[in-house]
């Protein structure tokens, strides 16, 4: 059987709950946010779902909902409470809540928006760990990075310094980085040779080549990622897999 | 047997003699903090109730207590009190 982890206070909620979810699942019960965290951090892995009441004795349930989140992997979690503002929702998904179910409700709708969560699995935490620009995604943990090309992914192998230069160019995407700022961001050295930039920024052109991207140099302000204009009298073979050939016309046809 | 105002699940009737128990009781509870003017205590019970009021069967209840607990936001005293007077008025007709 599925297990669910269950905060909320009330014995009264508790019980609806209960009649509602006993015959599919093993459900644990726990009164406030301290028990919850306990009983939760103590194994994550053996919790199918989590279910959060809101309004505790010891605070606001978003904020075990907020570390529960944090988690690189952790199981859906559902907020069931009166709170049923705008506000109060949007907060509720800020928290990284999978839903929102506002009391009173029907048993029917939470068994089946529990069966939904637990269908779409454990929950990854990516956004933390990349930075996604446009179709170019660095990954942070694993210091690389790739882009999308003709449906497939290109990945482009960085140095270390590399890597930190286009993680800068990529959060600021558009906007020219000067290279002093590049040496005080990346390297943080006074005295660093600025034409080593240039030398990091020669290489990592080259590696960019067949991605979307290019980066520009302003003279006057420094170094910026752009995308690639699509020249107008591009050949359609060169950028779109096309699932037959376009013949050349004959020579001495007329137009 | 304990009646409800709308037709529940049957296998939660057995559980509504409880929740009158409790409302009762709360009552008393939600009285006195309005005597000692605390607002914040009166909504924080007022919030739970009217969570589980319509699932128990008492729909008008929630209403009830969604409208006290506006009233003890505002920590409107006179107006916590005429709704506390409609709900005793409401249990005497359902949670008897």
């Amino acid at each position: 059987m599925k297990k669910i982890l269950v905060l909320e206070d009330s014995i009264e909620s508790q019980n609806l709950i209960h009649r509602a979810l006993y015959s599919r699942y093993d459900i644990q019960f726990t009164n406030d946010i301290k028990s919850a965290s306990q009983v939760f951090f103590t194994n994550t892995k053996i919790w199918d779902a989590i279910i959060l009441d809101r309004y505790l004795p010891d605070g606001d349930g978003l904020m075990l909902c907020s570390e529960i989140c944090k988690l690189s992997s952790h199981p859906p979690v559902l907020i069931i409470t009166a709170k049923n503002s705008i506000e109060e929702k949007i907060d509720g998904f800020a928290a990284g809540a999978d839903d929102y179910i506002t009391k009173p409700y029907d048993p029917r709708e939470l068994k089946a928006r529990l069966q939904v969560a637990i269908r779409n699995g454990p929950q990854e935490s990516k956004s933390q760990n990349t930075l996604t620009a446009d179709g170019l995604t660095l990954d942070l943990e694993t210091q690389s990075a790739y882009f999308n090309f003709l449906s497939e992914t290109e990945t482009i192998s960085l140095t270390p310094i590399e890597f930190k230069i286009l993680l800068l160019l990529t959060k600021n995407i558009g906007n020219a980085i000067s290279r002093s700022r590049f040496i005080s961001s990346i390297v943080g050295k006074f005295h660093y040779n600025s034409r080593n930039i240039d030398a990091h920024i020669c290489n990592i052109r080259k590696k960019l080549g067949k991605s979307p991207f290019h980066i520009r140099y302003d003279k006057a302000k420094g170094y910026k990622l752009v995308k690639k204009k699509t020249p107008r009298n591009e050949n359609l073979e060169s950028v779109i897999q096309l699932p037959f050939s376009i013949k050349e016309p004959p020579k001495n046809a007329t137009h | 047997m304990q009646h409800t105002e709308i037709p529940i699940d049957s296998d939660l009737y057995e559980l509504v003699p409880q929740f009158c128990d409790t409302r009762k009781k709360e009552l008393a509870i939600i009285e006195e903090h309005l005597n000692n003017k605390d607002f914040f205590k009166v909504a924080r019970i007022c919030h739970s109730v009217k969570g589980i009021a319509k699932p128990y069967g008492f729909p008008t209840l929630e209403k009830l207590f969604r409208e006290l607990e506006d009233m003890a936001n505002a920590q409107d005293n006179l107006s916590t009190k005429k709704q506390l007077a409609l709900i005793r008025a409401y249990f005497e007709k359902y949670c008897v």
